[in-house]
């Protein structure tokens, strides 16, 4: 008797999730953000590829690993808030350059605004999953807390074991937070009811060995003063 | 009139499930605040423990998988017949018999506390394990290849399925049950507090009183009753030792105020987890008195509470001593729930 209760109850559950997930967000539509690492006006070749920074290093970039949150979007007739989301973006991996919003309001937006960066409160949750899992290689044991940029790389600049450089940025305590806010203007990008509208966002490295100098600055380990200096660095590597 | 038909049999499939998940404990896994505790610092409602989740974070607490060449498991420097410190052992000790720079912690009552390992570095239980786990000089592994291990074990693939619902390992899952584990080991069943309790049976002796008094008046301002720490940051007195140069808390602040201190441990149990300090410098209880007695070395960073010497009698030691004899918890240090997991 129970038995059939429970398979109604379930049927019945069952149907009404259909219904939820079928019926259409009248006014919605999805974004897909493409980041793009470049050096300069090229795209970014990991290892093979020599660079020159106007501050004269000549450089190759091995790694370079990022967290964005947070991402918002505002225009006049629309808004929308990405709420506890955290995108591991890793130039290995093209699947993770692709950032996909689904149900973002139909309208044209003004501005795109995204933490470049985890804040405070992934920082002191706890075990968290998904790109913010410790297994992905962006977590501090000694110190606790997520690297929020990895870069790294070799340059005959750096005096260091293999001319290697390493930038590790983090830090969530104040006054050596290394999250940023980053706005970019959008143009009055038009979000299509149920259409899949697609927006670039440059990744551009230069911006960065641009300002520093590899012979004096090539390791970051620890967050503190510098860590915040760089993170101010990293910042600028984004545009649309 | 159909809705509510409904709403009555998804009542009872509620019902029959709760019944049939309490039915299905092996163990008695309850978490407990004891009376007149403070509330934890753990957040138990983003990880609820469960039978299967404490069973699971046993097995990998045990397991030496952990650990790179498979030989370290985090009960080789946390054994539970010692209150989950490493007895006889002054720094932990790590794979291919390398030495850490430590003296391996107790593990107790972690619920209340706010940061974990000496300087304070971690700042959640469930992020804790990762600092053994990678150290170069303890498991020297990566998360990463952890949770490879574990998903290529059909035993852990299973304990996955149960404790979570998903045979699939992930580092987030084999923290969080580490952490029920962790969150268990807790001890407050000592003669202490059951004389607190005024349990029969558990009444001091005239000396014993003695030594609470001396406790209280001379200890209880950083070893704080009923957790015995305050879960703050202090410098008392230790001659920093020339091969280490372990300046503690600073290496993580970095601020020079913060040099030499370490944090402040419990002393539930202490009669069972020598050596004692950081640096494990103590074998003996009388030594650590004698220390804060006539030991304390006057430097910048010195906690107030240290900068008048502590004057004690010999007499006064010993029953300082005893009541601290008093804060053994043999129902904690032999409970077969913690022991090593039958496969």
């Amino acid at each position: 008797m129970l038995d059939r209760f429970c398979g109604v109850a379930f049927a019945c559950l069952l149907l009404a999730c259909m219904g939820f997930s079928t019926k259409p967000d009248a006014g919605k539509g999805t974004l897909k953000i493409i980041f793009e690492p470049m050096f300069g006006a090229r795209p970014l070749v990991l290892e093979k590829q020599m660079y020159h920074s106007a501050n004269g290093d000549s450089l190759y970039i091995e790694l370079l690993r990022f967290y964005i949150s947070s991402i918002q979007l505002q225009g006049k007739n629309g808004a929308f808030n990405e709420t506890s989301s955290y995108h591991l973006i890793d130039a290995e991996e093209s699947a993770s350059m692709n950032v996909v919003l689904k149900n973002v309001p139909a309208a044209r937006y003004k501005t795109l605004i995204m933490n470049v960066g985890t804040d405070s409160l992934a920082n002191v949750s706890g075990a968290l999953g998904g790109d913010l899992d410790p297994t992905q290689g962006m977590y501090w044991a000694w110190n606790s807390g997520y690297i929020n940029v990895k870069i790294e790389g070799r340059s005959n600049s750096c005096n260091t074991l293999h001319h290697g450089f390493e930038f590790h940025i983090g830090g969530y305590l104040p006054p050596n937070q290394t999250v940023r806010n980053v706005v970019l203007p959008l143009n009055q990008l038009k979000i299509k009811e149920n259409g899949v509208t697609e927006l670039h966002i440059k990744v551009d490295l230069a911006k960065f060995f641009n300002r520093i100098q590899l012979s004096k600055t090539n390791q970051m380990m620890i967050p503190g003063k510098q860590a915040a200096k760089m993170a101010n660095c990293f910042v600028n590597v984004f545009s649309i | 009139m159909f809705l509510s038909k409904i709403n009555i049999a998804a009542a009872l499939c509620g019902l029959f499930f709760i019944l049939l998940s309490f039915t299905g404990a092996d163990y008695d896994i309850q978490f407990v605040v004891p009376e007149s505790w403070p509330k934890p610092v753990y957040d138990l409602s983003k990880n609820p423990i469960t039978d299967a989740g404490f069973q699971l974070g046993r097995q990998l607490f045990y397991d030496p998988l952990l650990s790179r060449d498979t030989t370290i498991s985090c009960a080789s420097c946390h054994l539970q017949a010692t209150g989950f410190a490493h007895v006889d052992h002054k720094l932990s000790h790590g794979i291919y018999g390398k030495i850490g720079t430590r003296n391996a912690p107790v593990i107790m009552n972690m619920a209340w506390s706010r940061y974990f390992m000496l300087d304070g570095g971690v700042n959640h239980l469930d992020m804790q394990p990762l600092a053994p786990i990678t150290n170069p000089l303890e498991m020297d592994e990566t998360m990463e290849r952890v949770v490879e291990k574990l998903n290529a074990s059909p035993k852990y693939r299973r304990l996955f399925q149960s404790a979570f619902a998903d045979s699939v390992a992930t580092g987030q899952k084999t923290l969080l049950a580490l952490s029920q584990f962790i969150l268990m080991l807790n001890s407050y069943n000592s003669k202490y507090d059951k004389y607190l309790r005024k349990e029969p049976g558990a009444e001091f002796t005239e000396q014993e009183q003695r030594g609470l008094a001396i406790f209280r008046q001379h200890c209880a301002a950083c070893h704080t009753e009923p957790l015995f720490t305050n879960g703050e940051f202090a410098n008392n007195g230790l001659p920093p030792d020339s091969a280490l140069m372990d300046l503690g808390r600073m290496r993580i602040t970095r601020d020079p105020a913060d040099s030499l201190k370490f944090k402040v441990p419990t002393l539930r149990n202490i009669q069972f987890t020598s050596p004692y300090m950081h640096d494990g410098r103590f074998k003996k209880l009388l030594e650590v008195v004698n220390h804060y007695t006539d030991g304390v070395q006057h430097n910048a960073t010195l906690d107030a509470r240290l900068q008048t010497p502590i004057v004690l009698s010999h007499e006064q030691k010993i029953d300082l001593v005893a009541f601290l004899f008093t804060l053994t918890d043999r129902d904690f240090l032999f409970d077969t729930r913690f022991g090593f997991p039958n496969q």
